[in-house]
């Protein structure tokens, strides 16, 4: 009897000591982690997968209602304009017949072009196709997390695409789950070459959603490169594979500007180019 | 008849604007207001109740801080130690403005200091830009989170309502 009184006595103080030092306690500790992340961030950067693991789990679990709510919604909308989708699809398909006879002959003629230059086909890269889990473009540090991790083959620094266009790259892997900085991000650096001009430039993220050049080559000046010009990754530096669409140049009264090439807003799917060799589709398949 | 214990009306209300946000913002979770969401979330709740202040357990405040941290990509941090920061703030401000009246708390205190939050959820958890947050993307950010906070409040009183005995709720006020 005694016992349990000391025990209840014990357990009434724990408490009082909780409510008393608890919020100072766990004030001192994001400060700390604060910190942390100014001096320690390849410790931090592992605390925050770990964390990110737990976290993609929970929010997917918690978006599955609205999800089903979005597609039932979505469903019946689909409903709706059902009639008016089979019209379209009847005459859409009326003009895509006239078109593959057309496309048959041009796919022979490439054939037999192809053996004429001897030409070896070049290495396409595989994609393993993830969910956005989160994603924010308010803010000019975006981010977005998806659903893929070192599980599937995900590492830092792999380059996330939608069909080909440059979204971002991987900043931060869990296990389940990963961290993709967006090109639109100011903390972004990507490697580019003008499709046109030739020149070689690094982007990174400006103002409203745009990109803006971070350093231009010695042998050429932001001007230098073309109205509506096309920019792809060079590949320099070996950190993400050439030739995907990065964004293209627009000339304004304030200056040069780069609209990307892919608007995130709204995307459900996008692709990782895992550095890694694992079983992903080829982008032949995707495309 | 009283659903909810009176510990447990505090981290419920927490959940509602994130919900909310998960609702509206549909299956991709939206993170462009995430971070100061819990911030209007505490500002409000702790206004509207000032008896409850101290009774929101600081644990879930951490825990919601990180979750939102790690979710909007901001530092590790940033907003538990925003949030300790308004809770301790509300709480000092409570005694020095002890003779307000009942709204000024709610609809005065509330707003001013879920801005004042906001923008330092936005100055910490970013860092240095060299000018590139334009001071437009700031203040569309905090009218965003101004037109919710009535609309927050309310979801709070509506909440105790349904899950409150009227004894408890003249109690909270």
């Amino acid at each position: 009897m005694r016992g349990a009184h000391r025990l209840a006595s014990v357990a009434d103080r724990l408490q009082a000591s909780y409510r008393r030092y608890a919020a100072g306690v766990l004030a001192g500790g994001s400060l700390a982690l604060l910190l942390l992340g100014q001096f320690e961030a390849q410790t931090v950067s592992r605390i925050e997968a770990v964390l990110l693991d737990a976290m993609a789990m929970t929010v997917a679990t918690v978006n599955v209602p609205f999800e089903r709510a979005a597609m039932l919604v979505r469903d019946f909308d689909e409903l709706v304009h059902a009639r008016e989708e089979n019209r379209r699809l009847r005459f859409e398909l009326d003009r895509l017949n006239g078109q593959v006879s057309t496309m048959q002959r041009v796919e022979s003629e490439n054939i037999k072009l192809r053996e004429l230059l001897a030409l070896v086909p070049s290495q396409v890269p595989a994609y393993l196709s993830v969910q956005v889990v989160a994603a924010g473009t308010a803010l000019p540090r975006n981010t977005i997390v998806i659903d893929g991790g070192t599980r599937d083959g995900i590492g830092v620094g792999d380059p996330v695409v939608s069909l080909g266009r440059m979204v971002g790259y991987v900043t931060v892997v869990g296990e389940r789950a990963a961290r993709v900085q967006l090109l639109t991000s100011i903390a972004s650096h990507v490697p580019v070459f003008g499709e046109r001009s030739g020149h070689s430039a690094v982007v990174t993220g400006g103002q409203n959603g745009y990109l803006r050049f971070a350093y231009v080559g010695s042998s050429s000046s932001p001007t230098s490169f073309l109205e509506r010009e096309a920019l792809h990754t060079s590949g320099q530096g070996g950190m993400f594979p050439p030739h995907l669409l990065v964004g293209s140049v627009e000339h304004t009264e304030a200056g040069m500007r780069i609209r990307p090439a892919v608007d995130i807003e709204g995307m459900r799917y996008l692709q990782v180019i895992p550095s890694a060799p694992v079983d992903a589709v080829p982008a032949e398949q995707l495309l | 008849m009283r659903v909810l214990p009176t510990g447990a009306f505090g981290p419920v209300a927490m959940l509602i604007p994130l919900l909310g946000q998960a609702a509206l913002a549909g299956p991709a979770l939206s993170v462009d207001i995430l971070a100061p969401m819990p911030v209007l979330a505490v500002a409000g709740f702790c206004c509207l109740y000032p008896a409850h202040t101290s009774r929101l357990n600081p644990l879930i405040l951490f825990l919601l801080g990180i979750a939102c941290d790690v979710l909007s990509g901001v530092q590790l941090g940033t907003v538990p130690l925003t949030l300790f920061l308004l809770r301790f703030a509300i709480a000092a401000l409570q005694h020095r403005f002890a003779t307000a009246p009942a709204w000024f708390y709610p609809w005065v205190l509330g707003p001013i200091l879920t801005v004042v939050a906001t923008v330092a959820v936005l100055l910490i958890g970013i860092g240095p830009t060299d000018g590139l947050v334009s001071g437009k993307a700031v203040l569309f950010q905090v009218t965003v989170i101004l037109l919710l906070y009535p609309v927050i409040l309310q979801s709070f009183v509506l909440l105790q309502y349904l899950f409150e005995a009227p004894t408890h709720r003249h109690e909270a006020r």
